[in-house]
């Protein structure tokens, strides 16, 4: 493959997951008035109504000075050709400006509806970032078939998991189901007086998709609230994990690179937030903080981040012992560039498989939360809409059965299909517990459809299959095992 | 042991640290690149928290203690001994990963210990280091072409991609992986264990340095491909003037490549000398000792085997007097009173035995 | 031979010691040459998605009562399999798919599982690659080596300690260690624990997978000392594998040369240095360095084993072959006589 030409694979990727991804974005924040019963045109100009993508100033400001940073990076880097820190240097104008528009500046808005065009400052983003793998494509061909066929080669293993594929598509189902909301079901149909029938849990008939459920103690659609429940157990779950994995890995890197009396200090504060109860904890919050679920997610992330860091900790001690952080400084690295180059790659797939597990702890606090009276009242999730069921006594009406089975089983499943995932990342992480065929044929022998034949270099040391030696360290381990080596040398 | 300089220059002009310019001017004065004398790495040995309250002294391992030898530039010293006798600290400590406690490094006559911040960075980048396991000391996640480029990103000293990738190219042919771009995109565990090594040193090469301390490079290797791997140094030391520190405990390795050989035994050297010196005429009783019990491939080679009873003893708790005598052979009275200095036995060869008159 | 002992170690009227418990004269008619090992055509293959690996293809040697074979070769050349095949202590994925290995007159290849453990550390006894960490390091040492004395002889607790006492005399090692634990012991003393363990139950032969690689020369040569004492003292038989030449020529009475699970040659040892026949076998001793000779380069041999997956037709080591010629992969090479006694895989011999 030629310099200068990018893999034929990776541009079908861009191609494909931009509109993917810019469709899923914009249904982020989609408003919630437009179902498909009022129209296609109604439908269609949801998708540039000033409500999508309207994102808090400050994290859009954020979002500008990250990128500006990472275009003086790119111009310091001094590359044969300037297009990509130029494209960095765009897409920072892009989010200043919209950050000042965000933030009321409306002299800097061209078209004289303030904040009106939110969606569209983030689809040039969006097409300035697909322009910038690009060019990373056109860089660096060999890097980038190397990074496709990785990413094949993963998705192959994890595909041969019948657990990983389950899991996946009950998620598949749950997030369809959550980001297409506001097309399934207007939200007009959860106000207090928008009753589907007269008397308080109806019993589900299946004349009409908003009775399938029956009806709550109000008389609304039980399905109506399924459907935008899951819009916000979900988000709810995923953002504190982002927070959680983001805090608590930094956290344990941190500590556990450091030891000494940084380190130590570092384990106190963190055990401290262990051993909180985190129930009391945070009752406690939510009642000095107030009921909403950007507070809910504080806290879930409040009383999660300890375990992650612990669990990261224990990992990159073990990783600093290795062989290549120490030849890392031999030549002089500094310790921000060993932990980013050498702790965090191999303690990123540690990371990734907990925090796949985590959104699973959080769907559940998060149902915890509201189901003891912490949530927002004003909307619903899973765990509201439980915590109603039991408020109204729905428990002992028989036709409201499925209005008490419904959320409970939704995050039963969620749950469920989070560590299913979760279990098949882990064999896709760790090459030990994965068949012995699988790892056979990433042996150094193996007949990999990569592999050219090698010149020169000399014999191997390539040990008969009954003493092969367990490269292990190369993926990361499971969170129990240590990086066993067995070196034969004295 | 006795070295052929005079006094450093450094240290006729007093106290002062030692900036980068002056280390940048430096030069090898009569042919030596290293002068270490009386080099003391002591660890302390860990105690339980009640013994530490109540211990009178602080006990240490005394891993390297008190030695002293030269390395000549472009030459290839070997420092053979057994896993406990400190070779492997020296070494590390030559490069900066293990803190001296005491005893003074000169190289190319300045002193090592009082270099600026700077002058330590710079120092560091003309000492390298190749450990022992091939598959470990690569970061498995990283491309080739990454592990050999990282020295020259940590260190600046690459101002565009293409000078990059060239100086890479160059180290990786120079480690003997030709053609070099075949190797550049490819993961550590695509390679077999001697393509990794030589991805290894070729990471060592690609900073240009005047030492290369192989701490057991083919120890792990198939022993049909150690050659190629000890071909590539000797290479090295011919052709682009690298001088190595060779750290193995195959003594009949060291006899093979290496110019001069200093044993060790607990955290000192015992003998050093010219290789073929030393081996043909071993004056200390642990060199013949080792000598002999060396397996050679011939059945019919009938000789002396002088195996040693016991083990090398805990470095916290050395013996008095000359450290090998309670597994001497040719103990003497006065072995386990006095401990013995060097003695010249001819030329640069030198060792440490009572027998052979030397008495502190 | 042996110099000034320590304090760890019992003192030398282990010379004197017999195997406990037998007759001298017993020891006396063992050591009377009589076959005591015959593999004959031993394949031994795993299974893998892609295909067999034929890890051991056709492995054929002999070995007489109380004398010590040396089984060589690099890694990947099927010694291990060879030695785990005789015991049928092959992985899941393993199995004999043909070939002989009679035993004392039985053949072990047909035994069944039950069979196996009857004569499994009772007759003949392994000593495992990386012995020293495959003592479990929260049980005492000595409890380790009463286990399979214990469970096959029946004993009282108490006895099978009193056994493992004697035990670690024989080896070299205070007996009153018996209660230490594997960490509190250096890597030599783990290994003669390990000798000791084999030793547990008399067998009558005993295969040593490498059991020195991982050590020092000295405590390396303290081992093949104490295994060279006790084989004469309890007339064993030994298998010695490695992959170290040297430690074969020294050790070893005679000597099976490996490569790409075949055996491309076999002898007396003394033939083997002294006449190496086979291209590889030459090669390979090359690359031993002698110390009490003139010093060279040692050399190398060029090129990769095959793979065997696919083991290449004729003589698989033609690829690394200075000598070869079409005719060598025209054919499966057979052994051919160099001397009475020994054999090398190459046409070219004769």
């Amino acid at each position: 493959m030629s310099a200068g030409q990018i893999p034929a694979r990776l541009r079908r990727w861009i191609l494909i997951w931009t509109p993917l991804i810019w469709l899923v974005l914009e249904l982020v924040l989609f408003p919630k008035n437009r179902p498909l019963s009022s129209g296609f045109a109604h439908v269609m100009g949801g998708f540039v109504d000033p409500r999508v993508a309207s994102y808090p100033a400050w994290t859009i400001a954020l979002a500008c000075v990250v990128l500006a940073a990472a275009a003086v990076a790119e111009l310091r880097a001094r590359r044969k050709s300037p297009r990509r820190a130029l494209t960095l240097l765009a897409m920072a104008a892009v989010a200043a400006l919209w950050a000042l528009v965000q933030m009321g500046f409306s002299q800097f808005d061209l078209t004289g509806r303030s904040g009106g065009y939110s969606w569209l400052f983030q689809t040039v983003l969006l097409i300035c970032a697909a322009v910038l793998v690009w060019i990373w494509g056109l860089d660096n061909p060999e890097r980038a078939d190397l990074f496709v066929w990785n990413t094949r080669e993963m998705w192959r293993i994890y595909r041969a998991s019948w657990q990983g594929v389950l899991g996946l598509g009950i998620l598949v189902f749950f997030c369809g189901m959550a980001l297409l909301a506001p097309f399934l079901v207007n939200h007009a149909w959860l106000s207090p007086d928008a009753e589907v029938s007269a008397t308080a849990f109806a019993p589900p008939s299946l004349h009409h998709y908003l009775l399938w459920f029956g009806s709550d103690e109000q008389g609304l659609s039980v399905f109506a609230e399924f459907v935008w429940s899951s819009r916000i157990s979900l988000f709810v779950g995923l953002l504190a994990t982002v927070i959680t994995t983001v805090v608590g890995a930094g956290a344990g890197i941190f500590t556990g690179y450091y030891g000494g009396w940084f380190g130590e200090i570092g384990m106190r504060v963190t055990d401290v937030f262990l051993v909180i109860p985190w129930l009391p904890f945070a009752m406690v919050l939510a009642a000095a903080w107030g009921q909403n679920y950007a507070i809910i997610v504080l806290i879930i992330a409040f009383t999660s981040w300890a375990g992650t860091a612990r669990l990261v900790r224990a990992q990159v001690l073990s990783v600093k012992e290795l062989a290549f952080v120490e030849r890392a400084r031999a030549i002089g690295s500094s310790d921000l560039h060993i932990m980013r180059k050498h702790i965090l790659p191999n303690v990123m797939p540690l990371v990734f498989a907990n925090a796949v597990l985590t959104v699973a702890i959080a769907v559940f606090s998060e149902t915890t939360l509201s189901f003891l009276g912490l949530g927002d009242p004003l909307n619903f999730s899973w765990g509201t809409m439980l915590e109603h069921v039991f408020d109204t006594g729905a428990t002992e009406v028989p036709t409201a059965t499925a209005y008490l089975v419904a959320p409970g089983v939704a995050v039963v499943l969620v749950v469920l299909a989070f560590n299913l995932v979760g279990t098949a990342l882990d064999e896709v992480i760790d090459p030990k517990l994965r068949k012995r065929e699988e790892s056979r044929s990433r042996s150094d022998e193996g007949a990999g459809e990569r592999l050219l034949p090698l010149a020169g270099g000399g014999g191997g040391t390539v040990e008969g299959v009954v003493e092969a030696p367990s490269g292990a360290v190369w993926t990361g381990p499971a969170p129990e095992l240590a990086p066993g080596q067995e070196g034969s040398g004295p | 042991m006795a070295t052929q300089l005079g006094e450093p220059a450094a240290a006729a002009r007093g106290a002062g640290a030692i900036g980068r310019k002056e280390l940048r001017s430096a030069q090898v004065q009569n042919g030596i690149l290293y002068d270490i004398r009386a080099l003391e790495v002591f660890f302390p040995v860990r105690q339980s928290f009640f013994k530490s309250m109540v211990a009178t002294e602080k006990r240490w391992v005394r891993a390297v203690d008190a030695i002293s030898f030269t390395i000549g530039a472009g030459e290839i010293l070997a420092l053979v001994g057994e896993s406990g006798c400190g070779k492997t600290t020296t070494g590390r400590t030559l490069l900066g990963l293990e803190r001296q406690t005491g005893g003074q490094i000169f190289y190319k006559g300045l002193e090592v210990g009082r270099f600026s911040p700077g002058a330590t960075r710079d120092y560091r980048r003309n000492c390298q280091i190749i450990f022992q396991d091939p598959y470990n000391a690569i970061n498995p996640k990283h491309t080739i072409f990454d592990i050999v480029a990282e020295p020259l990103l940590v260190n600046h000293l690459v101002q565009s991609e293409r000078d990059k990738e060239e100086r890479v190219v160059r180290a990786l042919e120079e480690a003997g992986l030709r053609p070099a771009r075949d190797y550049l995109y490819r993961y550590p565990h695509e390679l077999s264990g001697g393509q990794r090594q030589r991805v290894c040193i070729a990471g060592a090469i690609v900073l240009e340095p005047d030492m290369i301390v192989a701490d057991e490079p083919v120890a792990s290797l198939d022993v049909s491909i150690r050659n190629d791997i000890l071909k590539l140094m000797v290479a090295h030391k011919r052709e682009l003037g690298v001088t190595y520190l060779f750290i193995t405990h195959d003594l009949s390795l060291a006899w093979v490549i290496s110019d001069r050989i200093a044993v060790m035994y607990l955290g000192k050297i015992v003998e050093i000398g010219e290789t073929e010196e030393v081996v043909a005429n071993p004056q200390h009783p642990y060199t013949k000792a080792l000598i002999s019990v060396i397996p050679v491939p011939d059945p019919t080679a009938k000789r002396e085997h002088t195996v040693l009873s016991g083990e090398t003893p805990n470095p916290a708790a050395i013996p008095s007097g000359c450290r090998f005598h309670p597994r001497c052979p040719e103990v003497m009275e006065s072995c386990s009173q006095t401990e013995p200095s060097d003695v010249q036995v001819r030329g640069s060869h030198y060792a440490a035995c009572l027998r052979l008159g030397g008495a502190q | 031979m042996t110099a000034v002992q320590t304090g760890d170690l019992a003192p030398a009227s282990v010379a004197a010691k017999t195997k406990p418990g037998a007759p001298a004269k017993e020891a006396a008619a063992r050591i009377a040459h009589e076959g005591i090992l015959d593999v004959r055509d031993l394949k031994a293959y795993f299974k893998l998605r892609e295909g067999d690996v034929k890890a051991v293809d056709g492995v054929s040697f002999s070995l007489e009562s109380g004398r010590s074979l040396g089984l060589a070769g690099e890694s990947g050349c099927g010694k291990t399999t060879a030695a785990l095949a005789i015991l049928k202590l092959l992985p899941e994925n393993g199995r004999i798919v043909s070939g002989e290995v009679l035993f004392d007159g039985r053949n072990l290849a047909k035994r069944t599982e039950f069979g196996m453990s009857k004569i499994r550390w009772k007759e003949v006894s392994i000593i495992f690659q990386g012995a020293m960490n495959a003592l479990n390091p929260v049980q005492q040492v000595g409890r380790q080596i009463a286990e399979p004395i214990v469970l096959h002889e029946g004993v009282s607790e108490q006895k099978a300690m009193a056994r493992a006492r004697e035990l670690f005399d024989l080896v070299g090692i205070n007996p009153k260690r018996v209660t230490e634990f594997p960490h509190e012991m250096s890597g030599g003393m783990r290994q003669r624990a390990m000798i000791a363990m084999a030793l547990a139950c008399n067998p009558k032969l005993v295969i040593g997978d490498e059991p020195t690689t991982a050590l020092d020369v000295m405590v390396q040569a303290q081992i093949l000392e104490l295994i060279e004492r006790l084989r004469h003292e309890l007339a064993l038989s030994f298998i010695l594998i490695s992959h170290d030449l040297s430690v074969m020529a020294e050790t070893c009475d005679k000597g099976v040369i490996m490569y790409a699970g075949k055996v491309v040659e076999a002898g007396t040892t003394t033939d083997i240095f002294t006449a190496p026949s086979h291209p590889y076998t030459r090669q390979l001793i090359k690359a031993f360095p002698n110390i009490h000779e003139t010093r060279e380069m040692v050399s190398s041999i060029a090129g990769d084993p095959p793979n065997l997956l696919e083991p290449p037709p004729g003589c698989r080591f033609y690829p690394r072959c200075a000598l070869g010629e079409p005719a060598c992969i025209e054919s499966d090479q057979e052994m051919v006589a160099v001397s009475p006694g020994h054999y090398a895989r190459c046409w070219k011999v004769a």
